[in-house]
Order: C-alpha cells, then sequence, then structure tokens
C-alpha cells in the first residue's frame, strides 16, 4: 500500500511540475534589426561581441561570450557586497536584469562600452588560452544624448578555447580607475 | 616590491626550524608575477602544547597585489592587501571541556581605504558523544578610514555553535545551530543558522538522503566607501533543502529520485533623505528542481540510463521589467556497451528546453525558449598490448528563440559537429607516440535570414593535428617531442538551391615542441621546454566576378617560449612548485614583446 501511495504521489508531482523537452514557443515576426554577434575566433572578437550586446541588450549573445566556469572579481564594491565575486549564473541573472531594465525604456536610456587597449599591456595569446588587459567607459545616455552616468577602470580578461567550443571569458577582474569612480562592478552590483 | 614575501619567507623557515614534535607547522607560501601584476598569498599557522592540558596556537593568513601605475595610466601603483592573525591560549580543564582566549585582528588596504578590526574573546568548548558546543565572546574595536574621512566604533561580540547527533550512524540525523551576534553601535551584526541532515540506507542498498538549512541575518553598513555619515540595513533569509532517494526496483531496475528547493529573500533601508548612493532593490528568488532517473544493467553487456530533470527559477526584483520566470525541461538517455573485452562503446543523447518569461505581457522584451540537444558516442578499441585506438564523435545543437518581435531577428540554430580519433602506440618498451585528430565544424544560421545573402549565416571549421613521441631513455628521463598543426577557415554561407561556403579567410599554425621530464631522486623533477609557434592567416578577396577567392597573406605570427616546471614533493602534504617561462613574439606589424612569467609555491607541514 505505502508504495502505492509513493509510485502515485511521484507521478502527481511530475504531472504538476513538467515541462516538454521537445516543444519550443512562437515568435513573433521581426520588427527591429538583428543584434551583431561575430563568431569568436580570436580573443579580440570575444570583446567586440561583449560591447556590441551591451550596446544592442540581446543576452543571447552575451552568453556565448561565457565560459560554464566563469568568474567575475573585483577589488572592492559600494553598497552591499557579495564576497569577493561571483560565478556564471550570477553572471547571467544580473545581466539579464540589466538588459531587460535597459531593454523596457530603450528609448529613453541607453548603454555603451567603449575599451582602449594599453601598450604596456600587449595581449596574450596562448595555443588556448589568452589575457586581455583593456581600460575601459561605460557610458549610460539618455534619449537626447545627454551622458547620465558613467563607469571607468580596467578590466583583465582571461580567456580559453576548448576542444569543443570558441574563445570565451572564464576570468574577468574588474579593477576601479581610482578609489573615487565607480567602476563595472558597481553597475553589475545594483542588478544583484 | 618583492621584500614582503622575502621576509615572510624567512619569518617561516624560523618556525620551522624551531619547530619539534610537541608542536606543529603549517606553511604556505605563494608568489606569482605576470607583467605588471605582482600576487602573494601566504599563511602559516603553529600550534604547541606547552602542557599535556595547555596549548598555544598561532595563524596568520595574508594575501597582497601590486599592481604597477603603467595599468591604470595615473596615480602610483596600486597595493591591495589582506591579512588576520590570530593567537590563541587554551587550557583542557576536563577531557571534553576547555576554555582560553583568543585575540585576532583582521586588516584591509586598498590605497587610502583602509578597516582594522580588533577582537578579544573568551572561549569555552564542549565536546560530547551526542552534543558538541563551542562559543566565543568578547569585544570588538573596528576603524575603518577613507582619508580623510574614518570612524571608529567598539562593542560585544557573541559567537557560538550547537551540533547534535542523537546516534552515531546517523539514523535520527545531525542538527547544528550557529549564531553570530555583534554589538556595534552603527554597523551592528546578527546571523542565525539552523542545518538538519540525516541519511538512512537498507541492505538492499536503497538510501534516503535529506539536508536542510535555513537562516536569518540583519546587519548595518556604510553603503559609500567614501563617507561614514550615513548606514543602510540589510536583512537577509535563505533556505535550502536537499532531498535524495534511491530505491531497487524489481527486474533490477534502479529507480533514483532527487529534489532541491532554494529561496533568497533579502531587503534594504536606505535613510530616504540621502539622494547619491548605489541603492539595490529588495528582492527574492526561489528555485524548485527535481530529477528522476530510471537505470538498468543487462548483464555484463549493456548498462542504460534515462533521466528527467525539471526546473523552475523565478526572481523578484522589485521592478516588472526585472523580473523573472525560467522553466526546464530536459530530457536524457546514456547507453553503455561493453561489447568484448577489449572493447567498449558508449553512447548519449539529451534533449531540453529553458523558457525564459515575463511576469506580465507589457515587459516580455527578452522572452525567449533554449532549446539543447547533445549527442556523443566514444569507441575505444585495443588492438593490442601495443596499439589502442579511441573515437570521440559529438553533436551540439542550440537553438535560440526570441518571442518578442523587437528581438526574433536574432532567432538562430547553432551546430557543432566533432569528430576525434586518438592512437597510442606502444612499439618498444621506452617508446610511446600518441597521435590524435579533431575535426570541428560550426554552422550558425539566423532563422528570419535563410534566404537572404546576409553575412551573418556562417561556417567555421578547424582541423587540429597532434604528434607526441616519449622516448624513456633511462628510469629517471624521458624526452618528449610533439608537433602540432592547426588549420582554420571561415566565411558566410550563401543560399542559392542550397547552402555553400564562401571562405573569407583562413589560418594555418605549426607548434613544435621539445621537453625533458627529469626526475633524479623520488619527488624531485625537472621539466625544461621551449616551443616554437608560426601562424599565417590569409584573406580571400573576391571580386564580382570570381566565384573562388584571391588568396593574400594578411598577417604572420611567430612566438618563442622557453620555459621550466620544478616540482619537489618532500611529502604527502609538503612540496615546493616553481614555474619561470619567457617569451618572445613578433608580429608582423607590431613590435616585438618581449615578457616573463614567473610561480612559485611552496606548502610545509611539520
Amino acid at each position: 500500500m505505502r508504495r502505492v501511495i509513493f509510485i502515485i504521489l511521484t507521478a502527481l508531482l511530475m504531472a504538476s511540475c513538467a515541462k516538454n523537452p521537445f516543444s519550443t514557443r512562437e515568435s513573433e515576426p521581426p520588427t527591429a534589426k538583428a543584434g551583431t554577434f561575430i563568431t569568436p575566433t580570436t580573443p579580440q572578437i570575444v570583446l567586440e561581441n561583449l560591447r556590441l550586446c551591451y550596446s544592442e541588450l540581446v543576452i543571447g549573445n552575451f552568453v556565448q561570450s561565457l565560459d560554464s566556469d566563469f568568474v567575475f572579481k573585483y577589488d572592492f564594491l559600494q553598497g552591499a557586497q557579495a564576497d569577493s565575486g561571483w560565478g556564471f549564473k550570477q553572471e547571467l541573472n544580473l545581466t539579464e536584469k540589466m538588459f531587460n531594465d535597459f531593454g523596457a525604456t530603450k528609448s529613453e536610456r541607453s548603454l555603451r562600452v567603449t575599451f582602449v587597449a594599453q601598450s604596456e599591456q600587449p595581449d596574450i595569446i596562448l595555443d588556448s588560452t589568452a589575457t586581455l588587459v583593456r581600460s575601459y567607459t561605460i557610458i549610460v545616455a539618455d534619449s537626447s544624448g545627454q551622458m547620465s552616468g558613467s563607469y571607468r577602470g580596467v578590466v583583465r580578461f582571461e580567456m580559453i578555447e576548448s576542444t569543443s567550443n570558441f574563445w570565451a571569458i572564464r576570468s574577468w577582474s574588474d579593477w576601479h580607475l581610482n578609489l573615487d569612480t565607480q567602476s563595472w562592478a558597481e553597475l553589475k552590483n545594483a542588478y544583484q | 616590491m618583492c621584500r614582503p614575501g622575502f621576509a615572510l619567507i624567512i619569518i617561516s623557515f624560523c618556525c620551522l626550524l624551531h619547530s619539534n614534535p610537541a608542536s606543529s607547522v603549517s606553511l604556505n607560501l605563494s608568489f606569482s608575477l605576470d607583467r605588471q601584476t605582482y600576487n602573494w598569498e601566504d599563511s602559516v599557522s603553529y600550534a604547541r602544547d606547552l602542557k599535556p592540558s595547555l596549548q598555544l596556537a598561532l595563524q596568520n593568513r595574508s594575501t597582497a597585489t601590486l599592481i604597477k601605475k603603467s595599468v591604470f595610466g595615473e596615480g602610483g601603483d596600486r597595493w591591495q592587501k589582506t591579512a588576520r592573525s590570530s593567537v590563541s591560549l587554551t587550557y583542557r580543564i576536563r577531557p571534553s571541556f576547555k576554555a582560553g582566549v583568543e585575540f585576532s585582528q583582521d586588516f584591509d588596504r586598498l590605497e587610502k581605504k583602509r578597516l582594522i578590526a580588533n577582537r578579544a574573546n573568551l572561549l569555552t568548548g564542549f565536546e560530547g558523544n551526542h552534543v558538541n558546543f563551542s562559543q566565543r565572546c568578547g569585544v570588538v574595536w573596528e576603524q575603518r578610514q577613507f582619508d580623510p574621512a574614518s570612524s571608529s566604533e567598539s562593542g560585544l561580540g557573541y559567537s557560538g555553535a550547537v551540533s547534535i547527533k542523537p546516534r552515531q550512524d546517523r539514523s535520527l540525523g545531525r542538527a547544528n545551530v550557529e549564531a553570530q551576534i555583534t554589538t556595534l553601535r552603527r554597523t551592528p551584526l546578527k546571523n542565525i543558522a539552523l542545518n538538519y541532515n540525516f541519511s538512512a540506507n537498507n541492505a538492499r542498498g536503497d538510501t534516503v538522503t535529506l539536508d536542510a538549512k535555513q537562516s536569518f541575518g540583519e546587519r548595518k553598513y556604510f553603503p559609500s566607501s567614501g563617507s561614514f555619515d550615513v548606514t543602510a540595513r540589510q536583512r537577509n533569509e535563505q533556505r535550502r533543502w536537499d532531498l535524495h532517494a534511491s530505491r531497487k526496483l524489481p527486474a533490477a531496475v534502479v529507480f533514483s529520485a532527487s529534489a532541491a528547493y532554494r529561496f533568497d529573500k533579502y531587503d534594504y533601508e536606505y535613510d530616504p533623505a540621502v539622494t547619491d548612493l548605489v541603492r539595490q532593490n529588495n528582492n527574492f528568488a526561489s528555485l524548485f528542481e527535481y530529477q528522476v532517473s530510471l537505470t538498468r544493467r543487462f548483464g555484463r553487456v549493456l548498462l542504460m540510463q534515462g533521466t528527467y530533470l525539471y526546473n523552475r527559477t523565478k526572481e523578484d526584483f522589485g521592478q516588472q521589467q526585472t523580473n523573472q520566470l525560467a522553466e526546464t525541461g530536459q530530457l536524457g538517455m546514456t547507453a553503455k556497451v561493453f561489447l568484448l573485452e577489449a572493447d567498449t562503446l558508449e553512447a548519449s543523447g539529451q534533449m531540453g528546453v529553458t523558457s525564459y518569461l515575463a511576469p506580465t505581457a507589457s515587459t516580455f522584451f527578452a522572452d525567449r525558449d533554449r532549446s539543447v540537444s547533445v549527442a556523443t558516442v566514444r569507441m575505444t578499441h585495443r588492438f593490442s598490448d601495443f596499439l589502442t585506438g579511441m573515437i570521440d564523435g559529438s553533436y551540439r545543437g542550440f537553438h535560440a528563440i526570441y518571442i518578442s518581435g523587437r528581438l526574433s531577428a536574432n532567432n538562430n540554430v547553432n551546430n557543432v559537429y566533432i569528430f576525434n580519433p586518438t592512437l597510442i602506440w606502444r612499439p618498444l618498451a621506452n617508446i610511446s607516440l600518441q597521435q590524435s585528430y579533431q575535426m570541428f565544424a560550426n554552422y550558425i544560421y539566423y532563422e528570419y535570414e535563410k534566404s537572404d545573402l546576409s553575412g551573418r549565416n556562417t561556417l567555421y571549421r578547424r582541423a587540429n593535428m597532434s604528434n607526441k613521441l616519449t622516448l624513456t631513455s633511462s628510469r629517471r628521463t624521458d624526452f618528449v617531442i610533439e608537433y602540432s598543426y592547426r588549420y582554420e577557415d571561415f566565411g558566410p554561407l550563401v543560399y542559392s538551391d542550397q547552402w555553400q561556403q564562401q571562405i573569407s579567410w583562413d589560418r594555418r599554425t605549426h607548434r613544435p615542441r621539445v621537453g625533458i621530464d627529469y626526475r633524479p631522486i623520488a619527488g624531485l623533477r625537472f621539466q625544461p621546454y621551449a616551443v616554437y609557434e608560426i601562424q599565417r592567416s590569409y584573406d580571400h578577396l573576391f571580386d564580382s566576378t570570381a566565384t573562388l577567392g584571391r588568396r593574400q597573406k594578411s598577417e604572420e605570427f611567430t612566438r618563442t617560449l622557453v620555459g621550466f616546471d620544478f616540482e619537489w614533493e618532500l611529502s604527502n602534504l609538503s612540496y615546493i612548485n616553481c614555474t619561470l617561462e619567457r617569451r618572445v613574439q613578433d608580429y608582423r606589424n607590431q613590435r616585438k614583446q618581449e615578457y616573463d612569467l614567473f610561480t612559485i609555491s611552496i606548502r610545509r607541514f611539520l
């Protein structure tokens, strides 16, 4: 009797909480231009994709820039802190919230990321690993193009190319340009 | 700049030299240099029995990072240091009860930003058969500085933990409660966590395990590091439940099921009069997941497993446009066939869909489905004692579907095919040859651009070949010679009755490597190596009439790597590792680049 009850309960649980692993929803016909994603055959292209997906707010393109063992690290944070960084799932969640937030008010606000290479920090690209250091500026602008916020700092990306994939970011270290300015970590942390 | 590292090494070795059997010392030293970034990570712990019932313990853990000023382009070098030091004296009053005192200091510094926290505590601890108990109570003094502002405060601190284990076999479970309270005037802290875990099994191998955790916390903090005028309050609540059960059913079928529940909630309170703060919204996230699987073994030949996974995540971020709901359903099948003693065949497949849903129709900007299909086959055949072959093949398909018309132009199918044969030869006892090949192809199609001549539908192909010859000249020395070659090409797919690739560029890389693996004595290993790499890239230029592009060299790159790895394993817990690499690389259109990479780590336990 107990076995029958167990089987019924299990079946009920599965029936009430299940999702068809084969069916997907229909989409609306496109009403806007597609985002840009370049096949990341070099580490530099990953940064270009990162820059583009921030301005175009396409989360699917952002996901393809991250390795599944991704970690984000920061030097310090203003506001409530999560330890000393976070991993792939948190990065994806907070970026999705950020893109949705900017996407819902796209006509009023925009995000623009600019990377600048450093002459003293040439890119190191080995057989399947790479290290790229860039200084960056993120501008939040309103509909008239006026800057309503900015974030500045230096970022160090460590990337890998696995045998079954393209170049992707394994580790992202964010450093404030100085202690008085806000960096990318503060922009992300506001969506934690 | 290397002085802190050297000082720590000298102090630590003094501790090691003065240790004796009545004391134990553990030492970790790690230093790495990568161009303009220097990292130190060190820890020392020392424990000594002054009398049979009186123990002295010292601990220090520190990390330091130096980033040279050239990275930031302004200001000076940037130092970041964190350290925790503690000293404790404990007296065992009875075999099950001890008491003592502890002093500790936390130090955190980043340029003009500084935090020092000192604690003095009375310790008590009880260790019984079924109950363990420990607590610390004392005073806390914290000083924060962000030039020119500073803040200091003091208060009482308490932390305690009780664990209860009614029976040794855990059949009645095990529970523990941990609490932490700090009564600082401006930044008080309260935390309490309850854990319960239980496991049981029977003679047939059926098992049940349960882990549950619930915690609550409240703290005040300074939301801006540049000022200590304002505090904010955070309240948090976490729940974790994990249940796992497996049972043997008739017909040699094993049924296993697991379920997990997570709940995280954070609330914030800010002073409404202050506007220029990095504020965080009240938020909560919950997750429910279960997985069921059936496994059956058919004799010694076949093992089959079917799995279904369901996952539902809900996040409420206090604003409609950032709230999220995601649901995943995933079905998996695995089959392992053991054909003969020398042959193994393994095949597995998975298929799943994840849907991301917005809570209201007005905010479905990023509503999307993601479908994933994965299939892998692996076959191994041992031809003889001298020759083994393996073949791996896999397929991964991703389908991204955005529901909203604002993003649906990005809907795409991304297919990856990989074929990877490997041969391992051992023609003689002292010669081994490993040959591996890999073919990789990635097709990307955009759903709404199938018939367009857009450059967004692409094909990328990669082929790798690697040969590694190992010559064992003596019991202590191996010579390793490797050569790898890599070919890549990339270009858009053009649809004209059928898909055709138009190559935009190709790239060829040659990479010979020689190395020695020398082991003069047990535990000591020295591996010098040298690598030369040359990569040539070609662009394919098309004009209006050509069907095949004109190939033109666009870039040539060479690199030489010379270095060594040194390992000295003194015992299971003690070792010294050191790596040094010199890299020289030259791009045709850039100046020559030279840099060094150096890492040393020492772990010693006595």
